[in-house]
């Protein structure tokens, strides 16, 4: 039942008005414990900080799914936001309230949601934002899946951070796939992280290091792990850039879970 | 985060500071930039800003203003020389962004707009702000949104604006820079010509003249290796029907700008001297009758020139490689009456034989093996080295010329027209007016001292690639027949 709506908003969703559902459950990857090389965390060992595994979401959230979720809670809905959990861009690009109106494709991933927005979206299907350091592990997980050559890898991953030279029709970034199966972290929206407002540049890139502690710091090359990884820096850049009530054309939502295995060991 | 609030009294304070301490000491400049400021509040008026190579209109005003500034953010895709395309990040849609003037001792309202189909957040870092990050950090703007601060703009100049965002490298590279003019009190000597021109640098994953839409390479940024040098943001941008144009007698001003990211620019003009040059943009012309100024990255330079004769100046970046190879070349086409006695044009054009009338051979090394016909793909690979080493610096590299100043050999009609005409152009050079594909030409082509194996396998080459479609060959016989021929008057 539930898969036949589906289907149907998929097919016509701008004429569709969705009825209120159930929350739909995200399907995760798994991704493997590892190693992250923050840009701008003074400190950090060598090796990069130890990163716990956890669930990804396969996809970002699609518009459908998040009409879904505007239904069933109407206070998240375009006209009824709080002014200060959604700004002025909220969902404009949307039809309507609950309409997403001929111009929008159904499946392809929902921007303009503020960050507020996004975090009530993955607890309502039961789970949570990723960490910065959670995305930046899944994205560091191409190194066979988009190049022969691993030497490449940044390189190429740079060329689908551009906007401008790649595939951007709406569903184009599915089809970048990482060695652990997400797809859509490069080549589509940017997507909101839980802590996007630990990591601060100040938007003054070169010098000004912030020194006072490790978590406020500049997007300057002073500080930063990598310097040459600039598709990293563009993210850091941009969620330095953010608040919490902002709502980007160019930024959307995905859902993260604990790993069985750690939530198993309590919470952490 | 958001600085402007402290950035602002910092500035007012450091600015009331140095008012105060203006009349003890009379050279402090910024106390004089604030010292005629009225007491009350100051007039306001939005800046009208001029896009490359317009300049904005000199100020009138003999007094300060408070100055508001609406500069918009824009990533946009255009072309970035024939057949290829670009996505550049912009002020006001435009590389480079548009010029801005104001006049020293005015209040700058400054606001900085991220249109919402930006990826990525902008700021700018204006050298001619006092304060830190020259206004970055208060201007650091997020997609769909706009930010305000104020400045006081306390040097006159000639400066760079820029954006700042991490990784500064590529927003640069990408195309976020212009010029800020801060005027002095009394003006500038009024010229009867004003342009704008920044050159740039640009790193295509492809290479020069790879077709297509080409992203940014950050390997070969870092390793300061441009496919593209280019005057205005793009290649041809300041040729042909763009080219600058003034008449015999006027006095002409530029305000060079150079945005990098990376290249330091020997700023030339073919033909002319500057008479006074504004050394690095700063308020004084302290430099007379010079031939190259240097533009540093992140710098300009105002160059003066009185023309005296008509003609087209070829401006050019004189790292020479650049201009011919890479894009870095402009025109200045000058309208007016010869003067002679200044410049007379080609008077004579006698042989020149410096042992004696004897002929000069190509020196051919002893016991080089004498010339033979070669099979097609022997000569057609011989073709294209002799084409990369002897024709491309001109010509370019896929054959496609310089508009205004060297011919396509790509489609070429001229070249198709006629085998033998062509192979006497490259064994005895060519000059004069000719027509190629429609297009006007008056330049020399010098004679290129090549041996007939490569004269034939040149013209082979041409005349079978960049769009020719040729059916024979050029051989040796043929050029060994054009250069017995007595040369065909034209
Ligand atoms: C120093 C620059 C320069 C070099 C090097 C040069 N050319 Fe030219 N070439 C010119 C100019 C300038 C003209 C046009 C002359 C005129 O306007 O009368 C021209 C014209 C021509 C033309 C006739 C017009 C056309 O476009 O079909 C041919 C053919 C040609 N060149 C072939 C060659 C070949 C082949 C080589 C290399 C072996 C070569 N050129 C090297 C500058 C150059
Ligand atoms: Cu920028």
């Amino acid at each position: 039942m539930t898969r036949r709506v589906v289907f149907a908003i998929l097919l016509c969703g701008g004429a569709v008005r969705a009825a209120a559902q159930p929350a739909p459950a995200p399907r995760f990857r798994s991704v493997a414990p590892g190693p992250v090389r923050p840009m701008f965390i003074a400190g950090v060992p060598d090796g990069g900080l130890a990163v716990a595994g956890f669930l990804l979401a396969e996809r970002p959230v699609s518009n459908a799914e998040y009409l879904r979720f505007v239904t069933a809670n109407p206070e998240w809905q375009r006209s009824r936001v709080a002014r200060i959990a959604a700004d002025v861009s909220y969902l404009r690009h949307w039809a309507g309230d609950t309409r997403l109106g001929p111009e929008v494709v159904p499946a392809a991933p929902v921007v303009n949601v503020s960050w507020f927005a996004a975090r009530a979206y993955a607890d309502w299907v039961g789970g949570r934002l990723p960490t910065t350091q959670e995305w930046e592990l899944a994205a560091s997980r191409f190194r066979t899946s988009i190049s022969g050559d691993p030497d490449r890898v940044n390189a190429q991953l740079l060329a689908l951070s551009q906007a401008g030279a790649r595939d951007t029709t709406p569903l184009a970034a599915f089809r970048i796939v990482s060695d652990e199966g997400v797809t859509g972290l490069f080549g589509g929206p940017s997507e909101w992280v839980d802590d996007f407002n630990t990591v601060v540049t100040s938007g003054e890139s070169r010098g000004d290091s912030g020194p006072d502690d490790g978590l406020f710091c500049a997007g300057g090359a002073a500080l930063a792990a990598d310097p040459s990884n600039y598709s990293a820096f563009m993210r850091y850049a941009l969620r330095g850039s953010l608040r919490g009530s902002y709502a980007l054309a160019t930024l959307g939502v995905r859902v993260a879970r604990d790993s069985p295995a750690t939530r198993s060991r309590g919470p952490r | 985060m958001r600085r402007s609030t402290p950035f602002l009294v910092v500035v007012a304070a450091a600015a009331a500071v140095l008012a105060a301490a203006a009349c003890a000491s009379p050279d402090a400049s910024a106390g004089d930039a604030m010292a005629d400021r009225p007491s009350g509040a100051l007039p306001v008026e939005t800046l009208t800003v001029a896009f490359a190579p317009a300049v904005p209109a000199a100020i009138t005003r003999k007094t300060p203003a408070k100055v508001v500034i609406n500069l918009e953010t824009r990533e946009i895709r255009k072309r970035l020389a024939d057949g290829v395309e670009y996505t550049f990040w912009t002020f006001g849609g435009s590389v480079p962004g548009p010029m801005l003037r104001v006049r020293v001792g005015d209040e700058v309202e400054f606001h900085l707009n991220n249109h919402p189909s930006s990826q990525m957040p902008h700021n700018i870092d204006l050298h001619a702000v006092t304060g830190p990050g020259g206004g970055a950090a208060a201007s650091f703007t997020a997609p769909g949104h706009s930010s305000t601060f104020s400045f006081a703009a306390l040097n006159p100049g000639l400066y760079v604006y820029h954006c700042a965002t991490a990784p500064v490298g590529m927003h640069i590279a990408n195309g976020m820079y212009g010029l800020i003019l801060v005027e002095p009190k009394e003006g500038l000597t009024p010229v009867d010509r004003e342009f704008y021109l920044v050159q740039s640098e640009f790193y295509t994953a492809g290479r020069h003249g790879a077709p297509g839409i080409q992203p940014f390479d950050m390997e070969k940024a870092l390793h300061e290796d441009p496919e593209y040098v280019v005057f205005n943001g793009s290649v041809g941008a300041v040729v042909g029907d763009n080219a600058l144009k003034a008449k015999v007698g006027e006095t002409v001003r530029m305000f060079v700008g150079n945005g990098g990211p990376n290249l330091i620019s020997s700023f030339h003009v073919i033909g002319e001297i500057f008479d006074k040059v504004y050394t690095e943009g700063g308020s004084l012309a302290n430099q007379r009758d010079v031939q190259t100024t240097l533009v540093p990255a992140g710098g300009s330079a105002i160059v003066d020139m009185k023309l005296e004769v008509p003609g087209t100046f070829i401006l050019v970046d004189h790292s020479i490689f650049r201009a011919f190879n890479k894009g870095a070349l402009g025109m200045l086409a000058v309208e007016g009456s010869e003067n002679a006695a200044i410049y007379s044009g080609k008077q004579d054009d006698q042989v020149y034989l410096p042992e004696g009338g004897a002929i000069q051979a190509m020196p051919v090394e002893a016991g080089a093996a004498p010339e033979r016909e070669l099979p097609r793909n022997e000569l057609l690979a011989r073709g294209q080295q002799v084409y990369a080493a002897n024709c491309a610096a001109c010509h370019q590299l896929e054959g496609q010329g310089v508009p205004g100043a060297f011919p396509p050999l790509a489609s070429s009609d001229y070249l198709m027209a006629d085998k033998d005409r062509a192979i006497g152009v490259v064994v005895r050079g060519l000059s004069g007016a000719v027509t190629v594909n429609g297009q006007p030409y008056n330049g020399v082509m010098p004679s290129l001292q090549l041996t007939n194996g490569d004269v034939a396998a040149v013209l082979s080459y041409v005349r079978t690639n960049f769009g020719n479609r040729a059916t024979d060959l050029v051989t040796l016989r043929d050029v060994q027949r054009v250069r017995a021929a007595p040369p065909a008057a034209h």
